[in-house]
């Protein structure tokens, strides 16, 4: 298929989500349309995380300190130095954090210019170690910025957390992102540099004897899917409307839930990582049925709450015993694959 | 010049000495054979030269300036570049796209990099450089002549197609100077003496030298023009071809002792 | 610090080295066996205190029957989860492996939430006889919470010199297991070499299986002690000693016990003089641990006692 093409077909499907996205904003009740915002904040964060883990070959365990990082970042620039007068309740805020205000879509670029500093600081030294070790460096500097994030209330808040952020994170700011986030990925992917990449996934010695430095190609990855877990990390604050240095919400837990969405979707497949980010929003909602009363012929059952958790860590380990490719294995989505299909109809 | 010098070079692991005391000069466009019996050491000095082990003592010079101890990207990107004894292509990648990343390093090094982590993303004045790389990479696949497989996944090509790929990847990669490491294993013989004729093309047509591992002796007799043979790690022979076969201390390492005392 | 403080921070921080040390011992075996970082470890040690707790709450055993049953229950958790989700995969890629073992990690502690409940618990009231059951060694006997030894100004608690006995006894029977038994000799073998040892007729899988049920017994045995010593039990208690207990396998020597032991000793006494030199620092405890790992994982990373690899090509 041509470039012309192609190019055609991706502006209209463009065209198309943005209208789809316009009529659940328009007809969909409010808990529904969060959620669609919602899937697009999870397809960054799990875009983010497959360049890392799925393209280069490395895993990581660190994502959610990024996006924390991304998430505190931006919260303390979009507050007003009023909110920050009242939040602080521990220790003040410090200058010149305490006095300014910016935008949100500066707020979020900075957030993930901060978050890729600080992959940049994480990956230096994890990046000279080998696969297991490296992911837990990467847990451990993610544990590390959560517990400082913890104690630094003149910057953080500490254990109290920021509350009370502005909702800026619409539908229209987090598909938008999105929708940058797969195209810079994607054309990474797609270049020699993410040829150099998948080369170093498949065998580190060869790509080193291919003239690859494989640690500063690793590192670039590494700093790029930063900057945007940074991003993630502001949307997902902006929409949550709170940040706090919890497990649950910056935690570990937040990296396992990301990773899960990857390898559902299929780890090393971008196409993969929004199906996971999509079906992982769904399935989180659909099974909350489980941790609320149910009526089972008649009888009132107590929903166990933490059932969700337990339904996907069950499926994580089922689907890495059993479906280790996940839907899409390493395939993406192409315009190409698409007419094939209908070719073959035709026949 | 000679391109490569290995000077009183020395590899011990622990208590096992795998190469000891190996000098070896090689002159621009040689072909040249490193031969010995299984265990000699022979991959070990490919190892050491590319920059995979640090030699225990000695020093290696490439082109007159000295390599010991470079990193092995670093080691490519001066101009030497290997086949592997066990192949190892990068497997999910296409035949073409092999050869292509073996150029990569020549648009990503240095302080280069970064820029081109942004044109990557950006396309700007990327489209010329890509296309550029492909052709050039289908130059190479032709002639090796497995062209035709371009765009096949690498791992599904038949072994002696997978032996010449890794050779077109490594010539890829703009070297001078190449050491294949046994790339006729597993070939039959009319394959072999094609893979004479297409070594001694590509030295005649790149302006390459070649330094090749081999245990086929058609292939080390018919194309090496000099041959260096190792034992335990030590050299026990060198020469043309002709000396060499001759050499007794060879035919001890190969056949043992008994074979010469029984009047050979 | 007076150096009465200072011994005191001294003697208190062998006591936390050698539970850190117990759990250690769990990690380091699996290593060295598997190559694999079973995160699940810090998980089993969670199960082990939670089937004690409620052996004594809701059977009503005697504290000695729930401890024992308690361990190997856990020697048999470690012994499935290998059983089920590690053994199938022994084929795939290491990075296959890890994921999956973050998977069971996540899966146990889910299960714990669901069946025991998220709330925390106490575990002060479970073994109150266990302690006061101990021999009085020399010097003054002060009741508070544990009984202790106060020996010179310096306070041992009971259940310290408990957990150090333990430990070393430990160690001894690990010793002569691994180094006087037939099972410990393919262990052994099984840690150099998997494809040849299954050549010579070992059953590896069932010796994998051994190798995971004693890791994951010391592992209970450790819990227990921990839940003594810091009573409050919910389904996460385990990931931080857990990471600990790592980082502490890793500093003496991935794959070494002797390693693992003192790993987990100079973590706990480092651990508890950092706390002592600089109070203000004391949130910052847990974070000590992971910068410990990430010096010696980029200094040296094999460890105190570990051997260097050789990748060959």
């Amino acid at each position: 298929m041509s470039i012309k093409n192609r190019v055609i077909l991706t502006l209209v499907a463009v065209v198309v989500i943005a209208f789809g996205l316009m009529l659940s904003q328009e007809f969909l009740n409010s808990y529904y349309s969060r959620i669609i915002t919602l899937i697009g904040i999870y397809g960054i964060m799990a875009v983010s995380l497959t360049l890392v883990n799925g393209i280069s070959g490395v895993f990581s365990l660190g994502h959610a300190g990024f996006i924390a990082v991304g998430a505190y970042t931006s919260a303390l620039l979009t507050l007003s130095p009023q909110q920050k007068e009242m939040t602080f309740l521990i220790d003040k805020l410090i200058w010149p954090l305490n006095s300014i205000q910016i935008p949100f879509f500066w707020a979020t670029i900075i957030a993930g210019l901060v978050a890729a500093l600080f992959a940049f600081a994480v990956g230096w030294p994890s990046l000279r170690l080998s696969g297991d070790y490296f992911a837990i460096a990467t847990l451990g500097f993610s544990e590390i910025i959560r517990i400082f994030a913890l104690n630094l209330n003149w910057l953080t808040n500490g254990a109290l957390g920021l509350k009370a952020l502005p909702d800026y994170t619409t539908v229209w700011w987090s598909w938008g992102w999105l929708l940058v986030t797969v195209a810079c990925i994607t054309s990474l992917s797609y270049s020699s540099f993410g040829r150099a990449l998948r080369a170093i996934r498949e065998d580190r010695v060869a790509a080193q004897a291919m003239g690859i430095n494989v640690f500063k190609h690793q590192l670039m990855a590494f700093v790029f899917g930063g900057f945007f877990a940074g991003i993630s990390g502001s949307l997902y604050a902006h929409w949550l409307s709170t940040i706090d240095p919890r497990t649950n919400t910056v935690g570990i837990l937040l990296t396992f839930n990301v990773l899960i969405m990857i390898v559902l979707g299929g780890l090393g497949s971008i196409t993969g990582a929004i199906i996971g980010g999509a079906l992982f929003a769904f399935l989180s909602e659909w099974l909350r049925f489980l941790e609320s009363p149910m009526n089972v012929f008649g009888f009132k059952i107590m929903g166990i709450s933490g059932m969700r958790m337990l339904v996907f860590s069950s499926l994580f380990v089922i689907i890495m015993i059993f479906w280790p490719r996940g839907i899409m294995g390493r395939k993406e989505f192409t315009w190409d694959g698409v007419a094939s299909l209908f070719r073959r109809g035709r026949k | 010049m000679k391109i490569l010098k290995l000077e009183d070079l020395t590899m011990k692991f622990g208590g096992l000495t795998a190469v000891g005391n190996l000098n070896l000069e090689l002159e621009e466009g040689e072909l040249f054979g490193l031969i010995g019996p299984n265990g000699a050491g022979k991959t070990t000095v490919f190892n050491i030269v590319t920059g995979h082990y640090r030699p225990t003592s000695g020093r290696i010079f490439f082109k007159d300036s000295e390599i010991t101890g470079l990193i092995p990207d670093r080691v490519t990107r001066l101009g030497i570049a290997r086949t592997f004894q066990n192949i190892r292509l990068f497997q999910d990648l296409t035949v073409l796209e092999n050869v292509m990343v073996a150029q990569h390093h020549s648009i990503s090094s240095g302080g280069e990099a970064a820029k081109w982590l942004f044109k990557s993303v950006t396309r700007f004045g990327y489209s010329s450089v890509e296309s550029k790389m492909k052709e050039r990479a289908l130059d190479f696949l032709e002639v090796l002549g497995i062209s035709a497989m371009a765009n096949d996944k690498s791992a599904s090509l038949p072994y002696g197609a997978q032996r010449l790929l890794e050779i077109a990847r490594a010539m890829a990669t703009g070297a001078s100077l190449l050491l294949l490491d046994e790339p006729a294993a597993g070939m039959n013989p009319s394959e072999t003496a094609e893979l004479i004729r297409t070594i001694r093309r590509i030295r005649d047509d790149f302006n390459l030298t070649v330094l090749l591992i081999e245990h086929d002796m058609k292939l080390v007799m018919g194309l090496c023009e000099r041959i260096m043979v190792l034992d335990y790690g030590r050299t026990i022979s060198e020469g043309d071809p002709s000396h060499v076969q001759k050499d007794k201390k060879v035919i001890e390492a190969y056949l043992g002792k008994e074979w010469i005392t029984l009047g050979n | 610090m007076d150096p009465k403080t200072l011994l005191q921070n001294f003697v208190n921080g062998l006591s936390l080295g050698s539970l850190y040390a117990l759990i250690a011992i769990g990690y380091t075996m699996v290593y060295g066996i598997l190559r694999l970082i079973n995160f699940a470890h810090g998980d089993i040690f969670m199960m082990a205190v939670y089937f004690a707790f409620f052996l004594v709450t809701l059977a009503s055993l005697p504290w000695y029957f729930a401890a024992i049953l308690a361990i190997a229950g856990a020697a048999i958790l470690g012994f499935s989860v290998d059983r089920v989700a590690y053994k199938p995969i022994r084929k795939a890629p290491r990075i296959s492996a890890l994921i999956t073992a973050i998977g069971v990690s996540f899966f146990l502690e889910s299960l714990a939430v669901v069946v025991f409940s998220g709330i925390p618990r106490s575990f002060r009231t479970i073994f109150p006889q266990f302690l006061n059951e101990m021999i009085i060694l020399g010097g003054q006997v002060e009741t508070r919470y544990g009984r202790e030894v106060i020996v010179g100004g310096i306070r041992f608690p009971i259940i310290s010199i408990i957990t150090l006995v333990i430990t070393a006894i430990a160690l001894v029977f690990l010793w002569w297991f691994i180094y006087r038994t037939k099972i410990g000799m393919a262990m052994r073998a099984v840690s150099v070499d998997i494809p040849t040892t299954s050549l010579m007729g070992v059953n590896v899988d069932r010796v994998i299986g051994i190798t995971f049920a004693l890791g994951s017994a010391l592992a209970g045995i450790g819990g227990i002690l921990w839940a003594i010593r810091y009573p409050q039990v919910w389904p996460y208690m385990g990931f931080i000693p857990g990471m600990k207990a790592f980082v502490a396998a890793v500093f003496g020597g991935i794959g070494s016990i002797p390693g693992a032991v003192l790993g987990g000793l100079i973590l706990g006494i480092t651990e508890i003089m950092m706390v002592g030199l600089l109070p203000g620092a004391a949130g910052y405890r847990d974070a000590f641990a992971f910068f410990i790992l990430i010096i010696i994982l980029s200094v040296k990373p094999s460890g105190l006692m570990g051997k260097p690899d050789i990748v060959k090509v």
